[in-house]
């Protein structure tokens, strides 16, 4: 208890900066959801993973019981913007969240949306957690500070799984194979022909390819960089300011993938700014 | 004693479990549980063969259609559907011959998620098409293939 009072005491955050978290959570993840069961409307679960081998979980993004899940949503993330009834709302956020993306992957489509519903769970086990503890615990640690704790710590496991993952496939070889991610991004670049009619022989991705075929041992530089921005992702859990320097670097990283590959997935951006690097205090200090 | 004390080392060790056992718990438990959401091994690149393959909607004289614009199907949706129906059939980077039944059966799937879709009329066939790359010393070379076909004129 005292140990972890201590790494608590090093993140503080005020209940403007909690509550424009939250906002920017709520808002994103609705328009998350909103993609999946008004945009893409998938019918049925051919390749159930998850929550939906239990039951047929599809069911419930279909009309018109879908606009009841949706209307439940907004109900919910009101509820978790005002901090109305925690333990209660989040659970039912992170259940609402793990359905409908389960739903996705269960059509074999993978968005890598896995922290929209690892966000919801953290902060739930924060304030299912905080409801049991003694009130000298609470006179030391506001509640937002356990939830964006808790938080952290799943953004942090996901970067290490990666990392860990590439080790155990790879080894030491997804390194020294890194410049053959120029057959990768011919691909992508292909991809990108077929779907948004780009220049294929003119293209940016063509001047990447060039520059890792005639450097790859600055290639094998840059994965080396990566991978251990990765497998050292837990240093964010030492302190806020930790927090805030390691997000700075994973923005980086995710830079370098995108300017590299031009790969974007919007929820790890989301986290890396606002959950690590913070947002500013002017845009909290007024809620 | 001295290392079960509240000052030892093991109970340093236990606390900072504790304190980190949302995270130690993912990075555990995630990479037994795998492509389970919420829990995933992250395996987007994980390794870097000099191969690389890719499928994309075509017409009846082979050439690419934009799957996202035409269809609501974009072309890593169709890369994604025919990887989750290989991993069923435990197939692992398929032949053309391999990835014929689970292409006609995304094939399939597309063209009934579109049976509204105007777009449809447009086109007398479409075709799933598998396109292999292979790198070797920085030259890249492409084979295309047809690994699926649909009948449209007859079909609507």
């Amino acid at each position: 208890m005292e140990f972890e009072s201590r790494i608590l005491s090093r993140f503080v955050y005020t209940t403007g900066e909690w509550k424009l978290v939250k906002i920017l959570t709520g808002l994103l993840w609705l328009l998350t959801i909103a993609r999946v069961t008004l945009v893409n409307k998938y019918a049925g679960q051919p390749f159930p993973e998850g929550i939906c081998r239990l039951f047929n979980c599809a069911a419930l993004i279909q009309t018109p019981i879908v606009y009841v899940l949706l209307l439940l949503a907004v109900l919910l993330v009101i509820l978790y913007i005002t901090e109305r009834y925690m333990p209660v709302t989040l659970t039912g956020l992170a259940l609402i969240s793990i359905i409908v993306l389960t739903v996705e992957r269960s059509h074999g489509i993978s968005s890598r949306d896995e922290l929209w519903s690892l966000l919801f769970i953290a902060q739930a086990i924060a304030y299912i957690r905080y409801s049991f503890t003694n009130t000298n615990f609470k006179q030391q640690i506001a509640v937002q500070n356990l939830a964006m704790f808790y938080s952290i710590q799943l953004i942090a496991a996901v970067y290490v799984t990666s990392g860990l993952t590439k080790l155990q496939t790879s080894g030491i070889q997804w390194i020294m194979d890194g410049p053959n991610i120029a057959a990768a991004l011919y691909k992508i670049n292909a991809q990108m022909h077929i779907e948004f009619g780009l220049s294929q022989t003119h293209s940016y991705l063509n001047s990447v390819m060039r520059f890792i075929n005639n450097y790859p041992n600055i290639t094998r530089t840059f994965f080396t960089l990566a991978i251990l921005t990765e497998l050292f992702a837990l240093t964010m859990l030492l302190s806020r300011k930790w927090a805030r320097k390691y997000g700075f670097l994973l923005l980086g990283l995710h830079i370098g993938i995108f300017v590299c590959t031009v790969i974007f997935i919007p929820v790890f951006i989301f986290c890396v700014v606002v959950y690590l690097i913070g947002l500013p205090k002017r845009l909290t200090s007024k809620l | 004693m001295k290392y079960i004390s509240p000052n030892g080392f093991l109970h340093k060790i236990v606390a900072a479990l504790l304190c980190f056992s949302l995270f130690a718990g993912y990075v555990i438990v995630a990479p037994i549980v795998g492509e389970e959401h919420p829990f995933s091994r992250f395996n987007m690149y994980a390794m870097f063969p000099n191969t690389a393959r890719y499928y994309y909607l075509a017409d009846e004289n082979n050439k690419p259609i934009s799957g996202a614009r035409k269809f609501r199907f974009s072309i890593n949706q169709i890369k994604d559907a025919i990887a989750a129906r290989e991993k069923r059939n435990h197939i692992i980077n398929g032949t053309v011959a391999q990835t014929k039944p689970i292409a006609d059966e995304v094939l399939a799937y597309i063209i009934n998620r579109n049976k509204d879709n105007p777009e449809l009329k447009n086109y007398r066939q479409l075709k799933i098409m598998k396109c292999n790359i292979t790198l070797n010393n920085g030259v890249v070379t492409t084979v295309d293939s047809v690994v699926s076909i649909w009948n449209l004129k007859a079909a609507y």
